[in-house]
């Protein structure tokens, strides 16, 4: 019993010495600066990216990386004088107290992005079982596929070369056609020749709001099994309804196996895509009770997370928010139907005065309740950190809430590298060292890509699925449920808003040593798995 | 009851004697404020100091010129210190109800809901009859999910006023938080009928019937909403304290503001006044003044317009719209020459501009330079291949050298590239409407009816032309009232009717009309001419012809 004691408390002693996470961009080689090509002009398009992906470009069982990246700006600006995008190779190096290294090959890859960035989706579109990418700008858009030898080409058709300014985009297969089909975020009607300067309320010269310019129309393209694209977002009726979209992510809301789609508009209602099984979706979020917040008030809505958070088998939506709105979190009562739980989950208030962009579901210290991390970074000009020079001075800490049973508490003050204030907007997790437990990346505006290295998921049991479709890729839209008295899932995706990719493996904590896995892919029967052990990731071909 | 009265008789406790005014400097962003503001703010400070020096102990003066601060930082929204400043006022005169309410919504403004609570609470305790301070308090009380005390407290003013929507709506929404939806909707449908116009009640009505399954209902609810601003709160009460805080609200921003919302009730005149106010604030508010010329281009001003363009580009010269614009104006006025100048001038500045070259391709078109024409839509093209003005100033430009075929052919191919096509689809449908023969409307027809387009009148004018083109004229009569059912009824009013018979009876009559209705022409052309060149009617006594047999329009 004594022994029992003494190691409780030397575990929390431990616990209070060692933050959850622990910055390690500089041990582990990464050195990236994010250039939002600011001139002094407060081009609206500058402050809302990067976003960047964790994705196995390789399929040597790790995480690489592609950070997103700006560049001028300025009506002279020619794209050829913007930086490039770029691709990380993860390698391990046991020298290294993080085990691992990035090594910069954005050369030897192809890749040669020079649009203004925004995000990044990842889904393997030619059915080859290599991820690749599509890469959104405020300009023309990208498809980079995945050759399968280390390099990449520009399979942009002029279909995908979306000119409109693009946020977010994601995979899913809403036909259940076995391919992968694309949706892309659109945000407002902006361009740098039509730039006025905004004002604030004092008359000082400020960044404009989605209210100044006109919404744009979303996108869908249909994969037509060969990996080429067709524009189908006036037959699906995606057309019906122009938004300010700054975060999507698929999943299927209803409980009836079809992927269906959200959309977070920022000072707009948001979007609930409903798929209705013949290559229509229905945008129904008004009566979902997930467009606007209780009082009927559409919300400036930019980061996205969906995930399982009251672990009652269905999918939540949590979303970020400006400074003096709460985020909000949206129960869904597996029907496709929602109710406000902010207040209830204790969400609200930790987030006021804050502007969250990213954000994720991730059980960092996989206790089997999924937490929220969020990246933050005001919009408005706070006066001061003006007067002290800052040329950005948009800089707020981030936020890590810790879900205790369905109810989230505030945890940052534990964690000293989420206090550093910077301009935070795209984020992502995975695995990055193959440990069981969720790395986290946090982009910032004008500033480096920061590398959260998770110390403390590894202590716990966990279950990891590598679910694949025939082709060895990752098969989006499956769910993964580990049975037990109050089960819970997660689903497989690559989608991450705000802007990113997240890796597609699912972790699921809280496990024992010999545990019961269900299997829902997104085509096809579903499977128990019994005795899957814990500790290390299985790769369960559903194809 | 007893609870709010126990949280007032807290907040009624004697305080402390108040100790010397502690006052905050500016805030530091007002060094960035437009001189006006600026200058108010400062005065107002400066005013507060002296009070503070030449009368220290009268704390009910020094409240008064600290209060007078407060109200304009809330106004200006630098509501962190003009919540900091409201609660030294609630200190120093706590028997003074503004400074509590004041406090109340700056302080909410923040996001905080509990000090804002606090705030109304304090007001409350002043005033216990203050409809508005008892309302604040419960919508406070209601984001904080404090269900008991919010419907403690709008119960409270419905006793004061019976007719209060906000206060039925607020008791709707905390109905509907406790599941109890039947009671929900009959509070809301109360609020209703007071407030039809309310988004809240409404938006929480349809919940409260999803909440019972009746989800086509809720569905009828919500469709009544798209479109809508979802406004938070529909006050019941006046609020003089809030409209000396808006009376405030003076620099460039709240006057560019008004003249958004005057513009979109079509008040050009009032948008006129509110944009040279802004003006005044801050004379180097160039896109005030370009829009300002745009207002008075409206109104048949055209002198002023320039003279406006011309200061505007005395501050920035670059400003390529504004050479555009004048371009466009110089050669309106035959001034060729000075055109070609300004619209040099206007590329040179922003060669990345599209609109800018636009402009210019529209301004060779104008002027019967085609080729030219086609040059600079190309630019733009190149710059921005989906503008749509661009794509169809190319077309028309094409059509105009004889080019139909190859417009038509360009106009397809940009269609495919966008999705949202209506305007090009109706381009297109026109240009193939434009030309002779039955091959080109029927295709037409096919394009608009495969293109599902939306029922715009643009659209819908489209869609009757093509059908009356190919002999579906019972159709094409139904697809025309359709036109005419979308327009706003204002415009429409008397002359409705005549356009429905007068469209298939007379040319002359349906031109007449639609001169009156402000609705396309071509189409309207287009409709008649098969019975102008019908074999078996006369073009003159187009009355005779055997489509006069339809008894009426069905419905499409």
């Amino acid at each position: 019993m004594a022994v029992a004691v003494l190691q409780a408390v030397a575990g929390c002693r431990s616990r209070e010495a060692t933050p959850p996470l622990v910055d390690v961009t500089v041990e582990s080689g990464l050195a990236f600066d994010h250039d939002n090509g600011m001139i002094g002009e407060r081009y609206f398009s500058e402050v809302v990216g990067p976003g960047a992906a964790l994705f196995d470009y390789d399929r040597d069982g790790d995480l690489d990386l592609y950070l997103v990246q700006g560049g001028p700006l300025a009506p002279e600006a020619h794209p050829g004088s913007r930086p490039s995008d770029s691709l990380l190779r993860n390698d391990h190096d046991a020298s290294k107290t993080t085990g691992f290294r990035w090594v910069d090959i954005t050369g030897s890859s192809g890749i040669d992005a020079r649009g203004y960035g925004m995000g990044v989706a990842v889904g393997d579109v030619d059915g080859d079982g290599d991820a690749d990418l599509y890469v959104t700008n405020f300009g023309s858009n990208q498809l980079w596929m995945n050759r399968g030898d280390g390099t990449f080409e520009d399979a942009t058709t002029p279909t995908l070369a979306e000119p409109r300014w693009s946020t977010s985009a994601t995979f899913l297969d809403y036909d259940l056609d076995g391919d992968l089909d694309l949706f892309g975020a659109n945000y407002v009607e902006y361009r740098i020749s039509q730039h006025r300067p905004c004002l604030n309320a004092a008359g000082a010269v400020e960044y404009c709001g989605p209210a100044s310019y006109a919404p744009e129309t979303d996108r869908l393209w249909r994969n037509r099994g060969d990996g080429t694209f067709e524009d189908v977002t006036g037959v699906s009726g995606i057309i019906d309804h122009p938004g300010s979209g700054l975060g999507v992510i698929s999943a299927d809301f209803n409980g009836d196996r079809r992927p269906d789609l959200y959309v977070a508009n920022d000072l707009m209602p948001n979007f609930l895509w409903i798929n209705q099984k013949d290559g229509t979706f229905r945008e129904d979020a008004l009566l979902a009770g997930c467009a606007v917040n209780e009082s009927g008030a559409p919300e400036a809505s930019m980061g996205l997370a969906v995930a399982d958070f009251d672990r009652d088998g269905d999918e939540d939506v949590f979303m970020t928010h400006l400074d003096t709105e709460t985020n909000t979190a949206y129960a869904n009562d597996g029907s496709g139907l929602f109710e406000d739980a902010s207040n209830e989950w204790g969400l609200s208030v930790p987030s006021l005065g804050l502007t969250g962009f990213g954000t994720a579901a991730l059980d960092f210290d996989n206790d089997g309740w999924l937490d929220i991390i969020i990246a933050n970074g005001a919009v408005k000009t706070i006066a001061d950190q003006r007067v002290t020079g800052d040329p950005l001075p948009l800089r707020e800490p981030n936020l890590l809430l810790h879900n205790e049973a369905g109810r989230f508490r505030a945890i940052t003050d534990q964690v000293p590298a989420l206090q550093v204030k910077d301009v935070s907007r795209g984020l992502t997790t995975g695995d990055i060292d193959n440990d069981g437990d969720d790395e986290v990346l946090i982009l910032n505006n004008a500033g480096p890509a920061n590398l959260l290295l998770n110390e403390v998921g590894q202590r716990a049991a966990w279950v990891g699925v590598d679910l694949l479709d025939s082709h060895g890729a990752a098969m989006l839209g499956s769910r993964v449920i580990l049975a037990g008295e109050r089960p819970h899932s997660s689903t497989v995706r690559t989608g991450l808003s705000y802007c990113s990719a997240t890796d597609p493996r699912v972790r699921l904590g809280g496990a024992t040593s010999a545990n019961t896995v269900e299997l829902v892919p997104v085509r096809g029967l579903r499977r128990r798995l019994v005795g899957a052990p814990s500790g290390r990731y299985l790769r369960i071909p559903l194809g | 009851m007893k609870r709010l009265a126990a949280i007032l008789a807290l907040a009624a406790c004697a305080p402390p004697e108040p100790s010397p005014l502690e006052l905050a400097p500016l805030p530091i962003g007002i060094a960035e404020a437009e001189p006006s503001i600026r200058r108010d703010l400062e005065s107002r400070h400066a005013a507060v100091e002296s009070t503070a020096k030449t009368t220290p102990a009268n704390a009910d003066a020094l409240a008064n010129r600290l209060g007078d601060l407060a109200i304009s930082l809330f106004a200006h929204n630098y509501f962190a210190e003009a919540s900091a400043a409201f609660d030294e006022t609630r200190r120093l005169a706590p028997d003074e109800f503004a400074w509590h309410y004041y406090y109340g919504h700056s302080v909410r403004r923040t996001g905080d809901m509990e000090a804002a609570s606090n705030g109304f609470v304090a007001a409350l305790a002043v005033d216990p009859h203050s409809l508005p301070a008892r309302l604040w308090w419960a919508e406070t009380r209601l984001h904080r999910e404090a269900l008991d005390d919010a419907e403690e407290g709008f119960r409270l003013a419905l006793e004061q006023d019976p007719h209060c929507g906000q206060a039925m709506t607020g008791l709707g929404r905390i109905a509907l938080s406790r599941g109890r939806y039947e009671a929900a909707e009959a509070h809301l449908r109360e609020a209703l009928e007071h407030r039809p116009d309310s988004p809240p009640a409404r938006y929480t009505l349809a919940l409260a019937l999803r909440g019972q399954g009746r989800l086509e209902e809720a569905r009828a609810e919500l469709e009544q909403l798209r479109g809508d601003n979802h406004s938070l709160i529909i006050t019941c009460f006046e609020d003089p304290w809030m409209r000396e805080v808006r009376s405030r609200q003076t620099g460039t921003r709240a006057h560019e503001g008004r003249a958004i919302r005057a513009r979109e009730e079509g008040l050009a005149a009032t948008a006129l006044v509110e944009l040279q106010a802004a003006v005044r604030a801050n004379p180097h508010r160039y896109p005030a003044r370009f829009d300002i010329a745009g207002l008075l281009l409206q109104l048949g001003r055209r002198d002023e317009a320039i003279a406006e363009l011309e200061k505007l580009l005395e501050i920035r010269p670059d400003y390529s719209a504004a050479l555009a614009l004048l371009a466009r104006l110089a050669a309106e006025d035959n001034d060729l020459a000075r055109s070609e100048q300004l619209m040099a001038l206007a590329i040179a500045a922003d060669p990345q501009s599209e609109q800018v070259h636009v402009a210019s391709g529209d301004l060779a078109r104008g002027s019967g330079r085609l080729r030219e024409a086609l040059s600079a839509y190309d630019r733009a093209l190149e710059i921005a291949p989906t503008l749509i003005p661009a794509i169809l100033g190319k077309a028309a430009a094409l059509t105009e050298l004889g080019q139909g075929e190859a417009a038509s052919r360009f106009l397809k191919e940009r269609r495919d590239r966008l999705p949202t096509k209506t305007a090009l689809v109706v381009a297109h449908a026109q240009l193939l409407l434009s030309m002779p023969g039955s091959g080109p409307a029927a295709e037409a027809l096919a394009l608009a009816r495969e293109a599902n387009l939306p029922p715009t009148p643009a659209a819908a004018e489209v869609l009757a032309a093509a059908l009356a083109r190919t002999g579906s004229f019972e159709e094409a009569a139904a697809w025309q009232r359709r036109v005419l059912d979308a327009l706003p009824a204002g415009r429409v009013g008397a002359v409705r009717h005549q356009a429905m018979s007068g469209r298939l009876e007379r040319f002359e009559q349906g031109e007449a009309v639609a001169v009156e209705l402000d609705v396309p022409m071509l189409s309207t052309e287009l409709f008649f001419e098969p019975l102008a060149n019908s074999a078996s009617v006369s073009p003159t006594h187009p009355e005779q012809a055997p489509e006069r047999q339809v008894t009426g329009p069905q419905t499409p």
